[in-house]
């Protein structure tokens, strides 16, 4: 299984991807959140992936209508963001949504590194 | 633990120089192509490079009817107004993108989005015959061509 991703890696590195959707990162104590502008990719050709400490969102993206066209101003190509977090992140706990074109991914951080009051015992 | 979070793509084929290099060109790719969109069938407003830039559109030919497509992410349909006459389709929309409430902000790439395009149709249409959809942050506007402007098959006659 595991070799089966690291091919899958490599294939997309030696690929021509073209596409860099925009990206908007937020954080607050809770965690991380990523949004991403994916207009007119389905939801089952996002692919979110977490290891390592890096998010990678990639994905397909299915062709254009049929017809001739007149003028072309969509790219229709694979789209692949990464990003490296050194932050300890919940992974059990990623929640990743589409709505409307736009992919929300939120990554809570884990419990030993949320902010925490410190009681300060008398001796 | 106490490491800070890093904002850039860092992901290992970042890390190298060239592969770096190449996400560079790619940026920049996509501002030329920015640029490039301007030219042609678009009449941008003034503005902002963000509202010149615009979103992206593509035009088919479908026979029967012309068919406008627009990358419009995050846009629902009350965000979105089409009017169209006898020669020309416009389209206008409008996006806020709000930062949520209590975070601080790493990365901005996505801006707000504000625009209002003219298309000149390339023949005559029926204007009484206009549908438009929205799904997955694409719209889709179908123009019904007026009848002397679709396609006709020609019978050849033997004799």
């Amino acid at each position: 299984m595991s070799a089966q991703v690291t091919q899958r890696e490599r294939q997309s590195e030696t690929q021509q991807i073209n596409v860099t959707p925009p990206v908007d990162v937020f954080e607050n104590q809770e965690g991380l959140l990523f949004r991403a502008d994916l207009p007119g990719v389905k939801k089952e050709d996002i692919s979110v992936h977490f290891h390592e400490s890096e998010l990678v969102i990639s994905g397909k993206r299915q062709a254009g209508p049929e017809g001739d066209a007149l003028h072309r101003g969509i790219r229709y190509n694979d789209f692949r963001r990464a990003f490296n977090l050194q932050q300890n992140v919940d992974v059990e706990k990623i929640e990743a949504k589409l709505r409307h074109g736009v992919l929300t991914v939120f990554l809570p951080k884990a419990e030993a590194v949320r902010p925490r009051q410190i009681e300060i015992q008398s001796a | 633990m106490l490491t800070r979070w890093n904002r850039i793509d860092r992901s290992p084929l970042a890390q190298n120089p060239f592969t770096l290099l190449g996400e560079i060109q790619q940026h920049f790719g996509r501002f030329l192509e920015d640029l490039d969109r301007d030219a042609g069938l678009f009449q941008p407003e003034r503005g902002h490079f963000q509202e010149m830039s615009g979103p992206r559109v593509d035009l088919y030919d479908q026979g029967e009817n012309l068919l406008f497509v627009m990358e419009v992410p995050g846009l629902t349909d009350k965000d979105i107004k089409l009017t169209v006459n006898a020669e020309t389709l416009t389209i206008a929309g409008e996006r806020q993108v709000e930062i949520p409430e209590g975070h601080s902000t790493h990365m901005r790439e996505r801006g707000n989005i504000k625009f209002s395009r003219s298309f000149s149709f390339p023949c005559k249409v029926d204007v009484e015959r206009v549908s438009a959809s929205m799904q997955d942050g694409m719209l889709e506007v179908k123009v019904a061509k007026a009848p002397e402007a679709k396609p006709r098959q020609i019978r050849v006659s033997v004799g």
